[in-house]
């Protein structure tokens, strides 16, 4: 098991930009995508505020250039733009010479679609199709023609960051040349009223790691990357744009939706890897945090970097106070947003930040630019004990 | 509704809306700790406990931290719900 | 390197759990098969079943006695596989989000709707902090896992991998895919779902667990040589090409599989697919089935791992699952394949240890 893992093509919608220009553009001006629910029919609109894609499902379907008349679920259409901006990127061709598999993360899948039907079955029975997450992946896979390998993950909020994770190592064990890595989650009431029901939904923008932060918000969007051998670059004649180095994935142990006080999983898979990059902790120059900006995380998290990082803690902020809580899709997001901070040598802060929780923890506030930065780390921990650390590198 | 009734209603309450099944509201003493050691109630029981409230007797809690308090033991409750129904 | 199963439980329709072997005789079911469930209180006390629904339990009970029977103290990993996830748990709550949003709603539900509950539930008790994940991807969520599986023991990352596949089947689940046309229409007990020539299939559940080694030892039940797995292939011809590569890879001609192993679950369309491949490629081996015990569904897989290496563990092959009429002295070499609507090809190797 050899090589390197190198980054080709990425694409991403989020509520801060249809694409990687517009999202890189609002990360540069620290415009946030949180605000008032305006697509999502809920009791709740009003309530709380999200990072919502600012489009219908007719105008997404219409920037994917699909049908507008059939009724695809809201996956499938954030996915599709996605993936079809990270393919054209990668240069992607569905041929033969090249073994392509689409991994995906997901954890709500064609919910939202299921819930506008459900009690309306008279007019719509085929929802059932494209309930699972599987078949959301499948909806995107046929779109691009992808034949070998198709597989979707739901660890909860790690659930993207750890299809990333399996691409590569599909890669290294070369069962795989090339892998289109990523995930997609759209609100819904399911998720909505969920989170409501664990009181930890913030009726205002998140604050992470700030000592006054109420809860998380809930976002949508979705994002790919294109991952390639050594021996495919040569093929597709792509230039890379960073590598993945490193990543890991343990579990809390702990409790089903809490996290442990002392970061214990957050802790080894930061640490796990660290080893798989063969890197030591002072060679990280920026974490994109988990960083949700609920009491328990953050405070689990920053136990487990301090373990980690000791008194030299590089940099660090949680882009979610960008574009909200984006569930299963959240890792691929946040890898997009790393792999821009190598590509630009900036990195992006924690905008609305104002008292620390703790007065060693305290994130960038300010989009600043990193001349020379090599290595970032980005976490997603999820329900479940899930977490997941994925480490990019220029 | 007297203490005792409803101290006795409680118990029921409590059996099914966490779903404690083989266990018969003798056997909950309703002085003992319902979290951590005694009962070993979490987290999630007492936001279940806040919807029972809320559902049952029409007392809304905002704060779930408040819950510790409220949710101590069956009497706790008993005597929260005294205090705040009809409020 | 060699990967091995150390212990498989299953709870399924038929008496697999008390019994711990491979049924005789099938239960019968009519339209839809429902688990046989062991008895939970004698693995939970009230306070630990008080929010676990059917599959929960079921998957967690598995997993202990696959953990206990494997003799070993936790394992290293633990990796399942799910089309569906919790189904019982997610209608719960999308039921009370959609009758009425305002009241306060109970969390457990939605928490427990979590796909990875049963993994999450295996590693706080046996404080298991190692690599924990889910594969919800249909009729290929098993052998995802089994794949991952596979790769970790080559990476030389774990000693002992749990590997688990699970599936509910509802009354509210059935009751709308019937309706939409995805099961037989007629009444069909599962001894006829062969001779049906409809479409549709009989729905059914199941949760299977594994302890996975690559530690060589008498007590293991067989080996597992290679998984394969290919979303899209354009036809027959190539469907028979990439079986064919498969087995070549290790070194096999498809006159070397003993057993072959289909995925036959009485929808004419889909069965005609296992019936062209093994007249054309194994007409010499013997050919089988497991869907007429555990019904369709999506980890249906998993039980027919279950079910095949306990059978040659024990060289047992009841007659029941025997499609052709064929019997094999010795069943050394056998092969599992399972597709849906000509996707999601997957194979299993096994041989006998």
């Amino acid at each position: 098991m050899t090589g390197c893992i190198y980054i080709t093509g990425m694409g991403i919608i989020s509520a801060i930009g249809d694409n990687v220009t517009q999202n890189l553009e609002s990360l540069r001006q620290q415009k946030s995508g949180i605000g008032p629910i305006k697509i999502l029919q809920s009791q709740f609109k009003n309530d709380y505020v999200a990072g919502e894609v600012g489009h219908t499902n007719r105008q997404l379907a219409k920037i994917a250039g699909m049908s507008t008349d059939l009724e695809y679920p809201r996956n499938t259409l954030l996915g599709i733009i996605a993936v079809n901006e990270a393919a054209e990127q990668a240069k992607f061709n569905v041929s033969d010479t090249i073994r392509t598999g689409l991994i995906a993360g997901t954890t709500v899948g064609g919910m939202d679609k299921t819930e506008r039907f459900y009690y309306h079955l008279d007019k719509n029975i085929d929802f059932i199709q494209s309930h699972s997450c599987g078949s959301i992946t499948e909806q995107i896979a046929d779109h691009l023609g992808i034949r070998h390998y198709v597989s979707t993950y739901n660890t909860a909020c790690s659930s993207s960051a750890n299809a990333i994770m399996f691409g590569a190592r599909l890669i290294k064990q070369g069962l795989l040349d090339r892998a289109i890595v990523g995930g997609f989650d759209s609100l819904s009431k399911f998720t909505l009223n969920g989170f409501r029901s664990l009181f930890i939904l913030s009726e205002t923008p998140c604050k992470p790691f700030d000592k006054n932060r109420t809860g998380l918000n809930l976002g949508e969007g979705a994002a790919f990357l294109v991952l390639e051998s050594e021996g495919t670059l040569q093929i597709t004649g792509n230039s890379p744009i960073c590598v993945l180095t490193g990543y890991a994935n343990t579990n809390d142990a702990f409790h089903q939706t809490a996290s442990s006080e002392n970061g214990e999983g957050a802790f080894l898979c930061m640490n796990q890897a660290l080893k798989s990059a063969n890197l030591n902790p002072d060679d990280i120059d920026y974490i994109n945090l988990h960083g949700t900006g609920t009491v328990n995380n953050d405070l689990s998290e920053g136990m487990a970097l301090k373990r980690l990082f000791g008194h030299n803690l590089p940099l660090f902020s949680s882009t979610k106070s960008f574009t909200g809580h984006t569930l299963g899709a959240a890792g691929a997001i946040e890898a997009v947003f790393s792999v821009l901070s190598l590509q630009n040598n900036f990195i992006f802060p924690s905008p609305g930040f104002e008292v620390p929780m703790d007065p060693e923890l305290i994130p960038v506030t300010r989009t600043r630019s990193f001349p020379g930065i090599k290595n970032i780390m980005s976490n997603s921990f999820g329900f479940g004990g899930n977490e997941t650390t994925l480490i990019f590198s220029n | 509704m007297e203490m005792e009734e409803l101290i006795a209603k409680l118990k029921e309450q409590v059996i099914e809306q966490l779903n404690l099944e083989d266990i018969n509201p003798e056997d909950i003493d309703a002085k003992e700790p319902l979290f951590g050691d005694g009962l070993g109630l979490d987290s999630i029981d007492a936001l279940e406990l806040i919807v029972l409230l809320e559902r049952e007797y029409g007392i809304k809690i905002n704060d779930p931290s408040e819950g510790k308090k409220i949710f101590a033991s069956i009497e706790t409750m008993a005597n929260y719900i005294k205090e705040n129904q009809n409020k | 390197m060699a990967v091995f199963v150390r212990s498989a439980l299953a709870i399924s329709p038929q008496n697999t759990f008390e019994e711990h072997q491979i049924p005789e005789q099938p239960v019968i079911y009519t339209d839809y098969f429902q688990n046989i469930l062991p008895d939970f209180k004698t693995y939970f006390n009230p306070i630990e079943r008080r929010r676990m629904s059917r599959i929960i339990k079921s998957g967690a009970v598995c997993a202990i006695e696959a953990i206990q029977q494997a003799g070993i103290e936790k394992p290293d990993m633990i990796i399942s596989g799910t089309g569906l996830g919790c189904v019982e748990d997610t209608e719960k709550f999308l039921n009370e989000v959609l009758t009425s949003e305002t009241s306060m709603h109970a969390p457990t539900a939605f928490v427990q709707s979590t796909h990875n509950s049963i993994g999450a539930l295996i590693a706080v008790r046996y404080q298991c902090h190692g690599y924990n994940v889910l594969y919800a991807n249909k009729t290929v969520s098993f052998e995802s896992g089994l794949l991952d599986a596979l790769i970790q023991f080559r990476d030389k990352k774990a000693e002992y991998i749990l590997l688990n596949g699970f599936d509910e089947l509802t009354q509210e689940n059935y009751n709308l895919k019937k309706r939409a046309g995805l099961f037989k229409s007629e009444r069909i007990t599962n001894l006829d779902i062969l001779s049906s020539n409809s479409i549709g299939s009989m729905p059914g559940e199941g949760t299977s667990s594994f302890v996975l080694t690559d530690i060589q030892s008498p007590d293991n039940l067989v080996r597992i040589d290679a998984v394969e797995i290919c979303y899209s292939l354009p036809d027959q011809n190539d469907l028979e090409s990439w079986v064919s590569a498969a087995l070549a890879k290790e070194g096999l001609q498809t006159s070397d599989i003993d057993l072959v192993v289909l995925g036959n679950n009485g929808d004419i369309t889909n069965d005609t697919i296992y019936k062209t491949l093994t007249n054309n490629l194994f007409p010499e081996s013997v050919h089988a089935y497991y869907k007429h015990l555990c019904g369709d569904y999506d980890t249906a897989s998993a039980f027919g791992l279950w079910f095949f290496a306990h059978a040659m563990k024990a060289q047992i092959l009841p007659d029941h699952c025997i499609l052709n009429k064929k019997r094999a002295r010795m069943i050394n070499r056998v092969l599992l394949y399972n597709q849906d609507h000509f996707k999601n090809h997957a194979l299993i190797l096994l041989s006998k240890c």
